[in-house]
């Protein structure tokens, strides 16, 4: 033991163990763990809980040698831009690896969580069987499994208390999977299958709630119609995050007052999604509930906005509201008048390619919302277009801000007033938002909104470029500054090799860098692989053809995926993936 | 390519009737409790087959538990009564697989059609009904072992062209000149076989619609509740026919492809121009009507379905006609899909609702994928194989160009694009695919249920 540390070896293990506990976040206990050898061994065996934010920066069985009691594990696969369709589907990203050693090695695992992997059936049984006390599953954009292999995992659950699949592509096989789950399966708190396309039978699900009593979360897909959601509400009167199935039937009046008085039954409810596909005639049955909302999800209900306006002005707690733009200016105004403790808000689009009429949303909405709304801090915004002016007042308004993404539709397009680049807009938010964290940047930007970027946004952890910059400046703004920087996605940036290459350290404090339809060669991924061995260099072709060996330096590169690893080269990669 | 992989031969009507008193049915029906006239095709199937022409599988949901040992299968296709009698281990295994896919078994074949007909399973000790669905896959030999391999036995395979003959390749004329309502109707009775019109003109080949009519009277004395199988509408085996009748069949809606080729054409021009200008020119119009870049705006393809689905009711203004509102929903549900095509790893969805021809969706898929197909290509070759391009996305519907459309429907059973009336392709269609040609008859069995699901669907019941 080191001599300064000497009256830390007076203490039993257990007593840094205890004192360690306090520690919640995963940096603390990682400088932890650097402090001595004691501590690295009194960390290691005590750490419950593991954070892997790309699932090829570390091997598996590594991770679970290093960390040996661990309880709960979350997992990420593959790059954010897979969500867009930008990362070949069979890119990789398998679970099957990390479940097999965790199997092994976590008996005792407890709570597994899983974004953006490749899961199939058979992982998920593994799952199932491994892990005795197995409680909380959560999938988020996974794919690769289908609901035979949920059959197999309630099948074989005992002591369940989560499941939680969002936004899977689940396929659907199996239609009765839930009737799976033991009759003496009790356990369940959280349930959301709100991704799985195909209907659920209503008997096996009823049955299932009436025998969870500690049911606190309940999400549906749309699939199941409006009267046996109500005979499956009836059921569940603790719900405190419900999700709806669809929210539209033939009207019957009957059916609407067994509606409301079901919603009238929900004394706990704070959370309320799904309501896809609502028709006006059964939203007043929710007006009940409205007040003791904090969160409202309405980003798949197709309501349109005097509806929205009645709906919203009534929640009057809300914290968290997902909208479509349906909403438009007047119902965002509205909004800053009634939710004063809104914290996060989003806006996604009805018509993403332009087909419909335009929808009035525009940048007034966002300006209302900065300005009435004192407690928001994310904010993300699809709209058509957008001025400096409204980007300054929002930035003057919410220097609280930690997420900004804002999507204008349109790439390049410019102030619509002035028709200069949204360069000072986007500069003010960086400069204003001390703690941006997150920050997604669209419309026509020149190499200045970087500059201003890689000097002021020192907290940001993920940046999104897209349509954007002059030439390589841009991109090493933001290398060179960002401190914090851990994620940088770009795509259809004229950013090439030089500022990749004079940037090439910055990049191991990264975890990963994505550009694509930049102005990347061959010549540079080579040359950074070699320079950088604990970096992965991916590119992703998806032409296939000729082995990598074969292109000449010049060639520009499609697609490419760097990041940090201490497992080396990976050995899943597909064809149309090249690890240089 | 895939007539020879699949011959397609006829029914003998006067051999199925011929064979109709023979001794395979009074030893079956001995054996089965509920006793029902059949018609044994052919009395090779009264023994264990070894070497049958084709595979017989079911997707159907099944009624009791099967308790070996398993004398006989029967299958009631239209009024004919088919004999399955495979040896008893192989048959075990073939039905439990039936059983564990209550829902349905896995893969699919592409040439899969749900029949009206119930298919009997006769037992020693009971009698059990499957649900209504029967499939005929490919000769063995193209469709590969796997799935019999993996449990440990051949497929169980069904005689249906004792005399060796070749399935004749006709059009049936897919009903063109129909009313939509008979259409309907008509194409949800699916047939072995050919159509009447054509059987009139070529005798030799059994259809079950001919039989329907030679053995009405026989079948109406055994009180059996057939189904009538009179339609015209191109059957299981169509699927071949319209390989043969592809450019007859385009030629009847040539001019109307015509056009809309051009007019692609033209809007594809239109769209390149300010697209390239992009950067300079915001001319958000033209943009935002152009094919809409990949993964542009960044929405989760997951919400974009549901996103751009609902898109199409926001400029409907909320009036009280709940009628129009309700069919709203309704065609709402389900008409984005999902389109992959063969060795392009992007996806795409197409509004099925933008359509309302075939011929119009062929086109769109060539619109969606042919710049991702020269994505593909090696740069170096791209001038060259331009001209070629065009001729990729020919065929489409019809299985006589380089790739064919299919489609999983609602069961998730796959087929070729093209069956069916185009309204109730809209309403099944829940994926399409765009593959070669060539892996049409191939199959991929893959084996997913668990063995609960075995129990779970006696429970059901």
């Amino acid at each position: 033991m080191v001599r300064g540390f000497g009256w830390a070896a007076a203490f039993p293990d257990e007593v840094w163990e205890h004192v360690f506990s306090f520690l919640a976040a995963d940096a603390d206990r990682n400088a932890v763990a650097l402090v001595c050898r004691a501590w690295h061994r009194i960390e290691r065996r005590s750490r419950r809980r593991v954070f892997v934010g790309n699932c090829y920066a570390v091997a598996p069985a590594a991770a679970v040698r290093r960390f040996p009691e661990v309880r709960a594990a979350a997992i990420k696969g593959k790059p954010h831009f897979a969500d867009f369709n930008l990362v070949p589907t069979d890119w990789g990203g398998g679970a099957e690896a990390w479940v097999e050693a965790m199997a092994e090695g976590w008996p005792h695992l407890e709570e597994l969580r899983l974004k953006r992997m490749v899961v199939s059936d058979d992982c998920l049984e593994l799952i199932a069987r491994s892990f005795k006390n197995f409680g909380v599953l959560s999938l988020v954009s996974c794919d690769g499994f289908s609901t035979a292999g949920l059959a197999a995992f309630a099948a074989n659950c005992r002591n369940l208390r989560e499941l939680d699949l969002h936004e899977n592509e689940v396929e659907d096989n199996c239609l009765n999977w839930i009737s799976h789950f033991p009759d003496s399966f009790t356990s369940l708190v959280s349930l959301n299958i709100a991704c799985l396309e195909g209907d659920v039978n209503t008997s096996v699900l009823e049955c299932l709630i009436s025998r969870c009593p500690n049911l606190r979360t309940l999400r549906l897909n749309h699939a199941m119609p409006l009267e046996k959601l109500v005979s499956l509400l009836q059921r569940a009167p603790q719900l405190v995050d419900l999700g709806t199935s669809k929210f539209s039937a033939d009207h019957h009046p009957e059916l609407f007052f067994k509606l409301e008085s079901t919603f009238a039954g929900f004394k706990h409810l704070k959370s309320l999604s799904g309501i896809w596909e609502a028709g006006p005639a059964y939203l007043p049955a929710i007006y009940s509930v409205c007040e003791s909302l904090t969160s409202l999800n309405l980003c798949y209900a197709t309501i349109q906005s005097p509806e929205l306006l009645k709906l919203v002005s009534r929640c009057k707690n809300l914290q968290r509201l997902w909208v479509m733009d349906l909403i438009e200016d007047n119902g965002l105004i509205a909004v800053a008048a009634s939710c004063k403790l809104l914290q996060e808000l989003r806006v996604f689009p009805s018509d993403p390619y332009g087909v419909a009429p335009p929808i009035s949303l525009t940048e007034h909405g966002l300006v209302a919302i900065s300005a009435g709304c004192l407690m928001l801090h994310s904010v993300l915004y699809f709209c058509r277009q957008m001025t400096n002016a409204a980007l300054l007042t929002i930035a003057n308004n919410r220097p609280n801000l930690t997420c900004f993404r804002l999507c204008i539709i349109e790439p390049h397009t410019p102030d619509y007033i002035s028709q200069e680049p949204l360069d000072a807009g986007f500069s003010a938010i960086v400069e204003s938002c001390k703690d941006l964290r997150r920050l997604s940047l669209s419309g026509l930007l020149t190499d200045r909104v970087f500059k201003s970027i890689g000097a002021s946004a020192n907290r940001l952890e993920m940046l999104s470029v897209a349509f954007a910059g002059d030439s390589d400046a841009g991109l090493h703004y933001i290398l060179s500054g960002c401190k914090n920087l851990r994620k940088l996605e770009i795509r259809d940036c004229p950013f090439g090799d030089k500022a990749l290459l004079d940037n090439a350290s910055k990049l191991e404090t990264m975890r990963s860098l994505w550009m694509s339809s930049c102005s990347v060669t061959l010549g540079a991924c080579r040359q950074l692989a070699l320079k950088m061995p604990r970096l992965n260099v991916e590119v992703i072709d998806e032409r296939r053809g000729r082995p990598l060996e074969s292109w000449p330096d010049d060639f520009p590169v499609e697609k490419l995926y760097i990041y940090r690893t201490v497992a080396g080269p990976r050995s899943d990669t597909p064809p149309c993936v090249w690890t240089v | 390519m895939l007539e020879e992989a699949i011959p397609v031969v006829p029914y003998d009507v006067s051999a199925v009737e011929d064979k109709s008193d023979s001794q395979p049915e009074t030893e079956v029906s001995s054996l089965c409790k509920e006793q029902r006239a059949f018609v044994p095709l052919s009395p090779a199937l009264s023994e264990p087959c070894s070497k049958f022409p084709f595979l017989v599988r079911f997707t159907a949901a099944v009624s009791a538990v099967l308790i070996p040992p398993f004398i006989a299968l029967r299958i009631r296709v239209g009024l004919v009564q088919l004999v399955l009698f495979p040896e008893l281990g192989e048959f075990w295994n073939f039905e439990r697989r039936c059983c564990r896919g209550k829902e349905r078994v896995k893969s699919f074949p592409l040439f899969r059609k749900r029949f009206l007909l119930s298919v009997s399973l006769g037992t020693g000790h009971c009698f059990i009904r499957f649900g209504h669905s029967l499939s005929i896959l490919g000769p063995l030999e193209k469709i590969g072992m796997e799935e019999g391999l993996r449990g440990g036995v051949c497929p169980q395979l069904l005689d249906l062209m004792p005399n060796k003959r070749d399935w004749i390749v006709k059009d049936d004329g897919r009903g063109g000149e129909m009313k939509a309502s008979q259409l309907e109707v008509e194409s949800l009775e699916l047939r072995l076989g050919l159509p009447a019109t054509e059987e009139e003109k070529d005798p030799s080949v059994l259809s079950l619609a001919l039989f329907y009519k030679s053995s009405k009277t026989t079948t109406n004395n055994n009180n059996n509740k057939n189904h009538h199988c009179a339609g015209s509408k191109r059957g299981f085996f169509g699927t071949f026919e319209s390989r043969a009748e592809g450019p007859q069949q385009q030629k009847t809606s040539g001019a109307n492809l015509k056009d809309e080729l051009h007019q692609s054409q033209e809007r594809k021009v239109a769209h390149e121009a300010p697209e390239n200008a992009s950067a300079a020119n915001m001319n958000s119009q033209t943009r935002a009507a152009s094919v809409p870049l990949v993964g542009w705006p960044p929405i989760r393809t997951f919400r974009k379905n549901f996103a751009t689905g609902s898109s199409k009711l926001s400029p409907e203004p909320q009036s009280g006609d709940l009628q129009s509102k309700v069919k709203l929903e309704d065609c709402k549900k389900g008409l984005f899909v999902k389109i992959n095509m063969e060795g392009i790893p992007i996806g795409r969805k197409i509004d099925l609702s933008t359509y309302n021809s075939y011929e119009k969706l062929s086109l769109a898929v060539e619109e969606h994928f042919q710049d991702l197909l020269a994505a593909q290509k090696d740069p170096s070759t791209a001038d060259t194989l331009k001209d070629g391009e065009k001729q990729v996305f020919t065929g489409l519907l019809d299985g006589t160009g380089e790739y064919s459309l299919i489609y999983e429907d609602n069961e998730g059973d796959r087929m070729l694009v093209g069956d069916v009336p185009w309204d109730m392709f809209v309403s099944m269609a829940k994926r399409l695919r765009v593959i070669k040609s060539t892996d049409l008859s191939v199959i991929r069995v893959q084996d997913q249920y668990a063995g609960k699901e075995q129990q779970q669907s006696v429970e059901l019941y």
